[in-house]
């Protein structure tokens, strides 16, 4: 359902990018024709409307960066503009919970009258701090001198922090965001993405 | 006509790159969107604040902010909370019944073999239909034991204890304090 709405939208953005670039200067049937650069470096502002993977819940905010590198300059399709990268990153996000989580209990104590206390939460919820480290592939379509759309299939490792409990876990998370640039310098676009686990919006510095 | 592109914006020098790459960069995004499918189709679980515990084996409730408002009957063997300061919580037709939180809770568990809690100051802590209900409570507590056959409450700070219809009401005081018999139960003071 999630899936099905983001791929929705990520059409809806993408052809009305398109037919809006389609009268200007395009540059998707030349082949080739794109910024050359080794490594995009973006630093990135995170906002998650999905709940992330594991036992939280709710929505979260954050900071982050991603290092891509391009395998491919010309990408899968021999008549478009486009090129295929691989990227790893670095995410933090906050969730935040109603601050409730619910789970078995993962340590039961003795309390007055030698009767059971349960002391420790066993996969709760409730809010947690989050470290994405995203691993994708970049597939770049090159639209317009000032405008470029990707999209991201990928994996990535997280380490969970929950406050409830106060335990950290790990976990992989598999990743698909589509986004699109701004290139407003021939060395630095805009950069905005949508999808999972987290969008962001930020910088991205050719080199 | 050319476009007039920026210095970085270059035709490229032709198809490039090993086919090895390109088929390994395909298989990595099929791959990803099939894992992506799959790993969303599921429900996630509830985790609300009045999220339902019933039919649970075992179901322990868990606030890290303060005012909590949280509830837990009819799970199999037991049900509790562990909360901050000014939490509320009922618990109810279950095995077991836990509570463990800081000041200024209210705590309500009946229906049930056994209660127990810890909580901090000035605690509201009730107890009725139970067969034993036990609780550690801070200065300036409440707490009514009512149709228990066990009420076993240790005070660490001034508290007032209601005993009724109990069959065996045991209140201890925090050193330095004593007991006094009330015409309802106890206090420590």
């Amino acid at each position: 359902m999630r899936v099905s709405l983001v791929v929705t939208c990520a059409a809806v953005a993408v052809s009305t990018c398109l037919s809006s670039v389609a009268a200007a200067q395009s540059l998707i049937r030349q082949p080739g024709r794109h910024p050359k650069y080794s490594v995009e470096l973006e630093p990135h502002a995170l906002l998650t409307p999905f709940s992330p993977p594991g036992d939280t819940s709710g929505p979260g905010l954050g900071l982050g960066g991603r290092a891509t590198i391009v395998i491919e300059d010309d990408g899968f399709i021999s008549t478009i503009n486009d090129s295929v990268a691989i990227g790893f990153g670095l995410d933090w996000v906050r969730y935040f919970d109603s601050g409730v989580g619910a789970g078995p209990c993962a340590d039961w104590g003795r309390g007055p009258g030698g009767q059971p206390i349960c002391r420790r939460i066993a996969g709760v919820g409730g809010d947690a701090s989050y470290f994405y480290l995203p691993a994708v592939l970049q597939w770049n379509f090159w639209l317009h001198q000032e405008w470029s759309v990707f999209a991201e299939p990928g994996l990535a490792l997280y380490l969970q922090s929950r406050d409830v409990d106060g335990s950290v876990e790990f976990g992989v998370s598999p990743v698909l965001h589509v986004g699109g640039r701004w290139h407003f310098s021939d060395w630095a676009a805009l950069t905005a993405r949508i999808g999972y686990p987290a969008w962001s919006v930020g910088v991205a510095f050719f080199l | 006509m050319d476009l007039p592109l920026g210095s970085r914006f270059r035709r490229g020098p032709g198809r490039s790159g090993h086919p090895l790459g390109r088929s390994l960069a395909l298989l990595a995004l099929v791959l990803g969107v099939t894992v992506l499918v799959g790993a969303c189709s599921g429900d996630r679980s509830c985790y609300d604040e009045y999220c339902d515990c019933h039919g649970r084996r075992e179901c322990i409730l868990g606030c890290a902010r303060d005012g909590c408002d949280l509830a837990c009957s009819h799970t199999s063997e037991s049900c509790g909370a562990i909360c901050e300061d000014g939490c509320s919580f009922e618990c109810h037709d279950t095995n077991h019944c836990s509570a463990l939180c800081d000041d200024d809770c209210r705590y309500l568990c009946h229906h049930a073999p056994s209660c127990a809690g810890e909580c901090g100051a000035r605690c509201d802590y009730e107890c009725h239909d139970v067969s034993e209900c036990a609780v550690r409570v801070g200065p300036r507590s409440k707490i009514t034991c009512r149709s228990v056959a066990h009420c076993k409450v240790d005070c660490d700070g001034p508290c007032d204890v209601t005993c009724r219809n109990v069959d065996r009401c045991d209140v201890s005081c925090a050193p330095g304090l004593t007991r006094r018999s009330t015409a309802g139960g106890y206090v420590c003071e």
